[in-house]
Order: C-alpha cells, then structure tokens, then sequence
C-alpha cells in the first residue's frame, strides 16, 4: 500500500511541476508568441514552442525566489502564477487540438520524449548524490537555501566553509529548484532533490525531437548528445547540462542558418541565455555562442539589417533582456554579500600568471589535456568532413556555427587554465574531462549535419 | 593568365579535387600518427582508398559502419546504456525499496564515509548547532568537505565551544570536556 502511495506522489510531484513550469512559461511566451493567453496566431509547431515555454517558466521561477527571497512566499506566488498560466494554456490546448487534433508524428514525438526522459528517471532519482561537484556545490547549495528557507544572507553564503570549497558564486538555478522540491516534500534526503535535474533535461529532450526524421541521422542525434555522456545528466554534474544545452543551441543556430525561421533563432538563444544560469562557465559559452550568431545574422545569404530584426521583433528582444534580469540580481546580491570567483579573472595576478605559464611551457601541458578530450570528436569530425568532401564535393554550411562556437568557447577555457591560480595538474585533472564536453558536444553537432548531408545526398 | 587557370582547373577539376582531398587526408593522417593515434592515421588513409572506388554513387553504409565502430570504441554510450539497464530494471521489477528512499527523510547518508556518519550521529545526539573540527579532520579534504556538507544545517564554526577530534588527538585536548564519542569520533567541549 505504502509503495502505492509513494509511486502516486511521485507521479503527482512530476506532473505537477511539470504543469508548474509550463504554466509559469505561457504566462510570458502566449502574450509573446501569440499576442494572447488563450488564442494562437502563430503557425510554429506546438512541439518546438513547448521547451521555450518550459525554459521560460524555470527562469521566471528562479527570478521570483531570487526576488521574494522566502520560499515560502515565492513558493506561494509561483504557484498562484502557475495555476493561472497553466489554466490558460489548457484551455488554448483544448482550442487548439479541436481545430487541429494531434498528428500521427506528434504523438511519436510524444512517445519519443517520454520513453528517453523516462529512461533517465531511474538513475536520476534512484542513485544518491554521490559524484564531488553535486554534493560539495550544487545539492549542499540547494541544502542550504531550503535549511535556511530563504535565499539570502541568511542562507550562509558567508561561511567561510562554505567560501572555501563550494564555490558560492555560482548560479543557483538548479539548487533552488531542489530545494524548492524539498520544501514541498517537507524533507531533506539524497534521492528526492535530484528530481530537478529531470526538470532540465525535459525541455532538452523534447527539443531534440523536434528534430524527428525516420532516419539514421536523427538516431545519431539522439546517441551522440543524450546517451554519449548521460551519466554527466543524472550524476547532479551540471557540466552534462551545460554541454546539452550549449549543442541544443547550435544546433538550432544551424538550422536557422538553414531555413531561416525565426523561432530557430529565439530559440537557440533562450537555450544559450539558460546557460548563464547553470554554471559560470555559462558565461563563456554565452559569448561563444553569441558570437556564432552574430555570424549567422551577418553571413546569411538573404541578409538581414540588425536593427530592423530588433524592431521587428522588439517583443522577443525585450523578453530575452527580461530573462536575463534573474543573473542581475545574483550578480547584485554576490557584490552585496561579497561572494567573489576563486579564479581572479582579470586581476594583475591572473595576467602575471599568464604570462608566466605561456613563458614555462605550462600551456603544452594544457594542450595535451584539451587535446586528449576532443581527440574522438575530432577522429569523427575529420572523417565525415573527408567522406563529405569525397561523396558530395562540399561541405554544409550548417556545421559554421557549432565549430565557431566549440572553438571560441575551447580557446576561452584554455586562457582560464592560463591563469587559474590553483596547482595547473591538479585543476586540470579535476575539470578537463568536463569543461570539455561542451566542445566536444558542439563539434558533434558539427558531425550530425554533416551525417544528414550524406544521407540526403543518398536518397 | 587568370582565365587560363581557370579553364585548365575546370578542366581537371575532379582530378585537382581528389588530389587536395588526399593532400586534407595525409595531413589527417600524419597528426594523428604523431599524436599517436595510428589506428585511426591507417584508418583514414584506408578509407580514402576505397571511397574512391565507391566515388560514383555514394554507400551510406560506407559511412554508418565506421560510426558504429566509433560508439562502441570512443564514446561511453555503451557503458551509460548498461548503468542505465542497471538502474531502471531493478526500479521497475521492484520499486518497493527504490520508492520508499525516495520520501524517506535523510535517507541516502550512507553514500558518506563512515567516519563522517559518526561524527553527524553524534552532533545530531547532543543537539549541538555549531562545531569546529579539529587539524587532523581540517586537513583530509574528503572528511571536510563531505562533514561540512552531510552535517548542513549544523554549521562549522571556528568560534563554536564544540570540536570533533580523532581519538588519537585526546592528548591535545586535555583541558576539554569529552561529550559523547562514538568509535574513533570524540565530541568534545573546549569552553
């Protein structure tokens, strides 16, 4: 009976904080996309939209208990939010599927998603923490703001303990979520917080099938950016997430290259802006992919003038700057409570250990370790760029703006093991097989259109 | 001159291309032989060779056996499947025990070293609120981070009257007051 109950509530808390999210995200992305919270204008499918309204609703979440501060209290206002938001999307739904009902694909789709979210729910909720990163950061840091039930000074971003080893400046999308899952359950244990990285990987995955072709390519797609390093997405490592999410955003980039729709460009960079929100190195990879799309808008054949894009599309500029507020607050708050990085970036320490590393030969060193990482992405990128040149005499354009990015963001991750100040070997060692994978990920992406070329060229 | 150029590549155009192709392979070839990464040097220099026999019509499975091959060799796609075989098959035959753990408040503590598991025990037995460890504690990073961590909301407190020592470390505290201990853990009060 026991089991019974148990299995209810979780299924409960999945559909309900799956309800949750979305209904916060439509309350924005409906009045946006639409003009309405009931009516839909646009023609985009429902499937690609779903995944921005559900990044949108993760965002405003954190942006409201960064705000309110209490859980309690966000927790309320949230709900208040999400009930209305998730009412109106309902009902748009049922409007919606009258006029048009689900196709056959759709509801492949459907299928699709819930068979590969479902395979990461076991090793999501029934492994306990027990990697490095997840315990001494990311699930102590949701610990501490549910302990304390508020996120704020109080929660004991000072300690020096926790100053010492726990990275205190780092984002807290993901922890806030976890312990906002346990204040709901009323409890703290190993298992249950771990439920929020379910909630992030729902969005990515049901992007990724947006992508659904009966074909060897989209199998390829699937393999290579969930299941090739999965054990990053259930482990409580944000880097798995930062990578995914990093790759799901050039890979829409490379199709808006393509086919120059406008929901490919907002979303790739809602995917992109999330990053700022997992881990700091999100802030690179934010540079590194904005960069690729700034290539994108002023290499386009059919080219388009900047300013007529922002006035165009003002709504979508302005909610992105929206999105963006919740990383000003925690910049405030850090400046407030005197949280600072341990890498002193751009302090006259970091410079003179620049140049001191580029002087003793330790960059070779780093060198390796980068290289020892991308080695069998660059085996499988070098070989479908052979076979393409070969079979097809080209090479896509799409593959553009993945290698910008995975190089921009590669070249920025070597400069900050130029200047870290920690032991080089060591901080290599610790964070090379991860800080990686976002290129890695990103020059696969590369692979997957290169892999789709051929097979269309095939057929 | 320009136009000549032109004309004598469009002329040769197929053969001029294979030829820069081979030239991208042997350089492929040659860094990944220095990186020593020979497999895949023989590999692409093979594969160069008999695409060129397959050079009219492409053969997708060509292409798809080399990827497959680099799955199961290069990436960890194999080994994720099996820990997630490993995971999701037990929960779901038997979901009883996975379940209970997961509404079961502070379960999962066990993935803790012991040591850090009798030192929560005892702070949670004597109600205390703050601690400090004592330099053989600081000092291993394991027992540090993951005390700090497991003991959360208990906080560490360099000016807390409670430390956590090893027994071995008794003699250095001897003006304390022993608490509680359990196995090598001792809870002591130094005010």
């Amino acid at each position: 009976m026991l089991t019974v109950v148990n299995a209810l509530s979780l299924f409960l808390l999945i559909s309900l904080g799956l309800f949750y999210f979305l209904g916060l995200g439509w309350l924005v992305i409906g009045p946006i996309f639409h003009g309405s919270l009931i009516k839909r204008k646009n023609n985009d499918s429902r499937f690609i939209e779903l995944p921005i309204i559900f990044i949108s609703g993760l965002i405003i979440n954190y942006g409201i208990v960064l705000l309110v501060q209490s859980l309690k209290i966000s927790f309320i206002i949230c709900c208040i939010l999400a009930i209305i938001g998730s009412f109106f999307y309902s009902a748009m739904l049922f409007k919606t599927l009258k006029q048009k009902p689900l196709s056959h694909n759709s509801i492949l789709k459907m299928f699709g998603v819930f068979l590969v979210c479902g395979l990461f729910l076991g090793p999501i909720l029934f492994i306990p923490l027990m990697e490095w990163d997840a315990r001494s950061i990311w699930f102590f840091h949701a610990k501490m703001i549910f302990s304390a039930g508020t996120f704020s000074q109080l929660t004991g971003w000072q300690n020096p303990a926790v100053i010492d080893f726990s990275h205190a400046d780092y984002p807290n999308l993901l922890p806030t979520m976890a312990a906002q899952i346990s204040y709901v359950m009323g409890f703290w244990n190993e298992y249950l917080p771990k439920l929020s990285l379910f909630f992030l990987l729902v969005p990515a995955v049901s992007l990724l099938f947006t992508f659904t072709k009966r074909s060897i390519s989209f199998l390829f797609l699937i393999i290579i950016i969930v299941f090739s390093f999965s054990p990053k997405l259930w482990d409580g490592h944000m880097d798995g997430y930062l990578a995914l999410y990093f790759a799901i955003s050039m890979l829409l980039l490379g199709r808006y290259y393509k086919y120059s729709k406008t929901i490919d460009l907002f979303s790739s960079l809602i995917f992109l802006l999330v990053l700022l929100y997992f881990k700091n190195e999100g802030n690179l990879a934010l540079i590194s992919g904005f960069s690729s799309v700034l290539f994108v808008i002023l290499f386009k054949k059919k080219s388009i003038c900047l300013h007529l894009l922002v006035r165009k599309y003002w709504k979508y500029v302005a909610f992105l700057i929206v999105l963006l507020l919740p990383f000003g607050i925690w910049n405030i708050y850090k400046h407030q409570w005197g949280l600072s990085n341990d890498l002193g970036i751009g302090t006259n320490q970091s410079i003179e250990q620049l140049l001191i590393r580029l002087n003793d030969g330790s960059f070779k060193i780093i060198l390796e370790n980068v290289y020892g990482q991308l080695q069998n992405s660059f085996m499988l990128l070098g070989f479908l760029i052979i076979a393409s040149l070969l079979f097809l005499n080209k090479l896509d354009k799409e593959i553009l703006p993945p290698l910008i990015a995975a190089g921009i963001y590669c070249l920025g991750m070597i400069s900050i093991y130029l200047i870290t100040p920690l032991n080089l070997v060591n901080h290599l060692n610790d964070s090379v097989f991860r800080t990686m994978l976002s290129v890695t990920a990103c020059i696969y992406i590369a692979c997957y259109y290169q892999v789709v070329s051929l097979e269309n060229h095939e057929k | 001159m320009a136009n000549s150029l032109k004309n004598i590549y469009f002329r040769f155009q197929n053969r001029i291309n294979l030829i820069l192709i081979f030239l991208l392979v042997v350089v492929f070839a040659f860094f990944a032989w220095q990186l020593e990464n020979r497999v895949y040097a023989i590999f692409i220099l093979s594969f160069y060779i008999v695409a060129l026999f397959f050079k009219q019509r492409l053969h997708f499975e060509l292409i798809i056996v080399p990827i497959i091959l680099f799955f199961i060799f290069n990436t960890l796609t194999l080994e994720a499947l099996l820990l997630l075989k490993k995971s999701d098959l037990p929960s779901i035959q038997h979901p009883k025990a996975e379940l209970s753990n997961l509404f079961t408040p502070h379960s999962g503590q066990g993935v803790l070293p012991s040591k850090v598991l009798d030192m929560i025990s005892i702070l949670n037995k004597n109600d205390v609120e703050t601690y400090k460890l004592s330099e053989k504690f600081s000092s291993d990073i394991v027992i540090y981070q993951r005390i700090v961590e497991g003991a959360w909301p208990i906080k560490p407190d360099n000016n807390s009257a409670f430390t956590l020592i090893a027994i071995d470390e008794m003699d250095k505290y001897k003006d304390c007051i022993t608490i509680d201990e359990i196995e090598d853990v001792v809870l002591v009060n130094c005010r």
